[in-house]
């Protein structure tokens, strides 16, 4: 039973970095129903940035941290200026198709950088484990668990209480609406783009406080992703509890059932929630029915 | 002949509709008979268009029945129901953008066309041949409808009224035995107007079919209609000729409000 | 392309797609070019040629389904190694003729698609193009776990042969491959124009009112899968026999991403469009791959061997550029072109 419980634990400490990764999915889908795949990039070039002020220049946590933030902003932003703006108007298809776009041209520029090697980050938060009840929980992992949590609530609250949010929901509603009442939709677009980034950029850290930066790194994208989709696409709940979901599902299924099956459960147990999720629930388990009209 | 005119093709009897907790049909009843022009009218969301839709298939109506010439269609799915000989048009024009108004009728022909996949990959004899002898039916429509004009334009691309018209002569591509026409003059002018309902009479005449027709222009109605029936707030308020309809209390009280 | 002042008599005619004799002239010309190309082109060339034509059945079978169709799919590299295997298995393990297995596994990743196609009946577009995604990693994984495909190791299966003739260069093969994309791109090219194309775009354009028509959609999607995932397979066995070796290495999503590109550069819903947009890419990748050398020597901070990466920037640029300026890619930039040349010298 404890045995179950450490997988378990361990497993949830996995899925609160794909919750973060689906966050900022979720939030680009709900002010602009533009599901991006670009993403995982975003994630990727978040933490390596961040690498490269701690570990290539040295610099303390809180200075590297925030010049990373700035610099993974600045790439959604310029994603969002150059090759998402000009396709307002267009079908949202072409708007998904772009992503895949950028996805690909940043994935090369990704690999360029890292020339086939890994980048660690040197450790930056406390090491050791924190032992209850005879489990064992990495005390790094359980802080950014926390951070993930408290993140997701802090966004929550920016939709649901500030004026920015107000336009964010209006937006994601209607366009052309949303614009007849003043608020400026372009720039709403700019501003998810950037909030978008910075939660990525967290996911990025985060995740690379436990993996190192390879050139596979870009496509935890398609497991936040997954995560989004089965969250249902415009819930941030949703995101949370299904990416926590996946990382329990993952780790125990791999616990359990690798020695069944050969191994290399972990590989494809997301793609299988993915399907029986889009089987049984298209919209999600948490997202909206669409009722089509004709 | 006269008994003949008045058999009903399609009955609709007593069907309910709701979505969640809106009730948009309740109990409504229409009987479609043989060589008729039937009117559907009523105010904004009675439910007309959602009358349609449970016709052919889109929706399932919880409750009551929709016989078709002795077949019962409430519970089929619309290809089905398409197949046995049902056409409509829609409000908001739901052509098939991508494709030009010529290969949009020859969609239409779907039902009628017999050749599968595997010909379809050789396109060579027997299949060629299907393919020009529907063309030929093909362009009696396009004849009938005066488009000859736009058979090879991509119908995304044309005006307004166009694509009506593309609409129209695709439900009658199907050589349908009834058919629904959604608004087929929404948002014309008043020359447009006039052509619509002239080809409306043409293929009552051509076909001799029943027509169904939701329509806001009353002008329209009353001319080119043999039948009305008035829907508001999902009840069917009244039923009749023309002449009925125009001083039926409860019909003016619908569209005028209460005094 | 017919020139100005050619006029249709016959409706048999107006539906014809070669109109007039120099466009028999063109066609056979081009026909015997294409047989004879081993005679004088070299080695690399034909090898060149003969990825191009894989590729270009591939990427036919992904048009259908999703340029015409309008079901995005990005598990094309998945079926395509569904076909590879079979092929693979039935002329290693069972002993078939690569003949009998060429068809066969065309069937066989036909009927697996099936399957992978049955998500498109509830969920469409974006949600599709994710579940594909997904169905592309469980085959890969099934391919890895199964006793029968060699699991890491892989299968090597014989080069093709007749009546004692084997089919062991490229050069000879080239003839097979020639051929097979031959006949798959004539039957892609009716299949389109026929009462099944016409249902296809039907569901793509506006679902709901095919449905009206009379179009069965889910018999349709399916059959779209299938005709889709048949030519994957097809394309698969012939990979599989030209490189005479079969593993999972060679299948990977980015490939898939690859085909997708291709349509969109291409051109979605046209047939020229896949030649096109698979011409482009490939063209697009050996120049990288060319230049990339060059490259390195001059800016050394790029690595030694940066072509890989520059080839995805290139492609991804590519996409980019296409989507925002010409999303229509260019087979419409082709009919434009046929069209002015019809009505040349005149304006309108």
């Amino acid at each position: 039973m404890i045995e179950f419980f450490q997988h378990a634990i361990t497993g949830i400490m996995i899925g609160s970095l794909y919750a973060l990764v689906a966050a900022g999915i979720v939030l680009v889908y709900k002010a602009t129903h533009v599901v991006s795949l670009a993403h995982g990039q975003l994630v990727a070039f978040g933490a390596l940035f961040f690498w490269l002020f701690l570990g290539g220049l040295g610099l303390p946590f809180w200075l590297s941290l925030i010049p990373a933030f700035v610099l993974t902003a600045l790439l959604g932003l310029l994603i969002e200026r150059l090759a998402l703006r000009p396709l307002i108007g267009q079908p949202l298809f072409a708007a998904f198709l772009m992503t895949f776009a950028i996805f690909i041209a940043l994935e090369g520029v990704f690999v360029l950088y890292l020339k086939g090697q890994t980048r660690t980050l040197p450790a930056f938060l406390p090491t050791g484990n924190l032992a209850v009840y005879g489990l064992s929980i990495p005390i790094n992992q359980l802080i950014s668990f926390c951070v993930a949590v408290l993140l997701f609530a802090a966004v929550s609250l920016i939709f649901k209480y500030t004026k920015l949010g107000l336009g964010m929901r209006a937006t994601a509603e209607d366009h052309r609406l949303a614009q007849s009442t003043g608020i400026i939709v372009k720039n709403i677009f700019s501003y998810i783009w950037i909030l978008s980034a910075i939660v990525a950029a967290v996911a990025g850290i985060a995740t690379a406080n436990v993996m190192d930066i390879y050139y596979m790194l870009p496509y935890i994208g398609i497991s936040g992703l997954i995560v989004a989709i089965c969250g249902g696409l415009d819930s941030l709940l949703g995101a949370l509890v299904v990416g926590l979901l996946l990382g329990f599902v993952e780790n125990v299924g791999a616990a359990y059932l690798d020695p069944l099956v050969g191994g290399g459960v972990k590989d494809v147990a997301a793609y299988v929630v993915l399907l029986i999720v889009l089987l049984i629930r298209p919209y999600g388990l948490f997202g909206l029915v669409k009722i089509e009209r004709i | 002949m006269a008994q003949d005119e008045n058999k009903s093709i399609i009955s609709v009897n007593s069907i309910s509709l709701s979505f969640g907790g809106l009730q948009v049909l309740s109990d409504v009843s229409i009987d479609v008979r043989a060589g008729e022009i039937l009117a559907i009218i009523g105010p904004n969301g009675a439910g007309k268009t959602s009358f349609y839709n449970c016709v052919n298939g889109f929706y399932h109506p919880y409750k009551g029945e929709i016989i078709y010439k002795g077949k019962d269609l409430t519970r089929l799915k619309p290809h089905k129901i398409a197949a046995l000989g049902i056409a409509r048009t829609f409000q908001n024009i739901e052509l098939f953008s991508g494709l030009s108004a010529l290969d949009n009728l020859m969609a239409a022909r779907h039902i009628h066309m017999k050749r599968g996949a595997l010909s379809g990959c050789l396109f060579f004899g027997p299949t060629r041949r299907e393919e020009i002898a529907h063309r030929e039916q093909i362009e009696e429509i396009i004849d009938l409808l005066e488009m000859e004009s736009i058979r090879k334009k991509v119908v995304g691309s044309l005006p307004y009224g166009e694509r009506k018209k593309v609409d129209l002569a695709r439900a009658l591509c199907m050589d349908p035995k009834v058919l629904l026409l959604d608004e087929p003059m929404a948002g014309m002018n008043v020359e447009e107007k006039e052509d619509m309902a002239r080809f409306v009479l043409d293929i009552h005449e051509l076909k001799k079919i029943p027509i169904v027709l939701i329509e806001h222009d009353m002008d329209v109605v009353m001319d080119i209609t043999h039948r009305i029936s008035v829907l508001d707030f999902g009840l069917k308020i009244a039923e009749g000729l023309p002449e009925e309809i125009k001083n039926n209390e409860r019909v003016l009280k619908a569209y005028l409000g209460e005094e | 392309m017919r020139p100005c002042g050619v006029f249709d008599k016959s409706y048999g005619l107006d539906i014809a797609i070669i109109r007039t004799w120099q466009h028999w002239v063109i066609l056979i010309s081009a026909l015997i070019l294409l047989y004879t190309f081993p005679l004088f082109g070299s080695y690399y060339l034909v090898s060149f040629m003969n990825s191009l034509a894989i590729t270009v059945i591939v990427v036919l079978g992904l048009q259908i389904v999703s340029g015409y169709c309008g079901q995005i799919s990005f598990g094309q590299d998945a079926f395509m190694a569904i076909g590879a295997y079979t092929s693979a298995i039935l002329t290693i393990k069972f002993g078939f003729s690569f003949w009998i297995a060429l068809p066969l596994s065309g069937i066989m990743a036909g009927i697996v698609g099936i399957i992978g196609g049955a998500p498109s009946l509830r969920i469409k577009g974006m949600y599709l193009a994710m579940a594909t995604i997904a169905i592309h990693f469980v085959v890969i994984w099934l391919i890895l776990h199964m006793e029968i495909t060699g699991s890491f190791k892989g299968l090597y299966p014989p080069p093709p042969s007749l009546g004692g003739f084997e089919f062991d260069t490229d050069e000879r093969i080239f003839y097979i491959i020639m051929t097979v994309m031959v006949i798959m791109t004539y039957a892609a090219r009716n299949l389109v124009r026929s009462k099944v194309g016409r249902a296809f775009v039907a569901i793509r354009d506006n679902d709901l009112a095919g449905e009206v028509m009379g179009v069965n959609l889910y018999y349709y999607k399916l059959l779209a899968f299938f005709i889709s995932c048949f030519y994957a397979g097809i394309a698969g066995s012939l990979w599989g026999h030209l490189i005479t070796v079969v593993n999972t290495e060679q299948f990977t999503l980015m490939h898939a991403l690859e085909y997708v590109g291709m349509l969109i550069i291409g051109g979605m819903g046209s047939i020229p469009g896949v030649f096109f947009g698979v011409l482009f890419i490939r063209i697009l990748n050996e120049l990288v791959m060319f230049s990339s050398p060059v490259l390195a020597k001059a800016l050394p901070w790029l690595g030694s061997s940066p072509a890989a990466a520059l080839g995805l920037i290139a492609f991804g640029l590519a996409l980019i550029i296409f989507l925002v300026f010409e999303p229509r890619g260019l087979a419409h930039r082709w009919e434009i072109f046929k069209s002015s040349y019809r009505l040349y010298p005149f304006a309108h």
